[in-house]
């Protein structure tokens, strides 16, 4: 039984769910964001980019499907990073634990952090995707760096009918599967869910990486961003 | 005669605009315009994973282009 600390009890034990990243297209008289932009001749590279999402009723685990081969270049980081779609996101729901092994700033990282609550807005907006009737929620990614603070909005559409309070990118702790998150003109959509798969899920807890706080990380991310070109 | 005149200023147009082009690739400072990009993915609330992997897409074309 998943609980994550949220009021939503599911009796659903495992599962696989698999989602799609791709640029939000602009539509109407919308002006065209700086992600948009600037992800505009990269399109193509995001057809094939899928992310999945394994649960069991004490961990959950998310990353990028690597059965799509893409070679480790500079290009392919920035594609995968977009949507703070980088490495391996784990989370263990006893230890209340959350690791994000990733590779950045040209090291391996293991960066550790508690299962905290995302302070959702829960909206009466409705629709179907899929065979899902799925509701509004919204909250706000909070960035700081050397320019400012930034706040994200991030607007998820989740369902009740898949009580399962997990979603992408580490998002989660609502009454219902995320099936699709907006972030920065990023879009993680649903593609494919097994709750009753044959075998029983393993998952594996990533190991690799110098073990940090979430303050190191971003100490360190400061200090490269600095030094870049040195 | 007119033809060949013709024919060996535009070889030397073309040696020109090549000579310019060449020049320019080799004036770009490819750690500036990194540096530019990192900044610019900044000032639109990247996080600095981010702005660094930009930057250093950024470089590596730059360094690319130059040969």
């Amino acid at each position: 039984m998943i609980t994550l600390g949220h009021s939503v009890r599911a009796q659903i034990n495992q599962g696989i769910v698999t989602y799609s990243k791709g640029i939000v297209q602009v539509t109407g008289q919308e002006k065209e964001s700086y992600t948009q932009k600037y992800y505009k001749p990269y399109l193509s590279h995001f057809e094939n980019l899928n992310y999945i999402l394994k649960f069991t009723s004490t961990e959950a685990v998310f990353f990028q499907d690597e059965r799509v081969f893409l070679e480790d270049n500079a290009l392919n980081r920035v594609i995968i990073g977009a949507g703070n779609g980088s490495g391996i996101r784990y989370v263990n729901f006893k230890s209340k634990l959350k690791l994000h092994q990733l590779d950045a700033f040209g090291a391996r990282f293991l960066v550790q952090s508690k299962l905290d609550k995302t302070p959702w807005k829960l909206q009466n907006e409705s629709k179907l995707i899929g065979k899902y009737l799925c509701y509004k929620a919204s909250t706000v990614y909070t960035v700081i760096n050397r320019k400012g603070t930034f706040y994200h909005p991030v607007e998820v559409w989740y369902t009740p009918q898949i009580p399962v309070p997990l979603g992408p990118i580490g998002y989660g702790g609502l009454p219902g599967l995320i099936v699709e998150l907006n972030v920065r003109s990023i879009k993680y959509a649903m593609t494919g869910i097994d709750l009753n798969p044959n075998k029983k899920i393993a998952i594996k807890k990533p190991k690799r990486g110098k073990l940090v706080t979430k303050a190191e990380y971003k100490a360190i991310g400061r200090e490269a961003m600095g030094n870049f070109g040195n | 005669m007119k033809k060949v005149v013709l024919g060996m200023v535009f070889v030397f147009a073309m040696f020109i605009g090549n000579a310019n082009e060449t020049a320019v690739f080799a004036d770009r400072n490819c750690v500036e315009e990194a540096m530019i990009e990192g900044d610019k993915a900044e000032e639109e609330g990247a996080s600095e994973q981010e702005a660094y992997d930009k930057a250093d897409l950024a470089y590596l074309r730059c360094e690319a282009d130059k040969g």
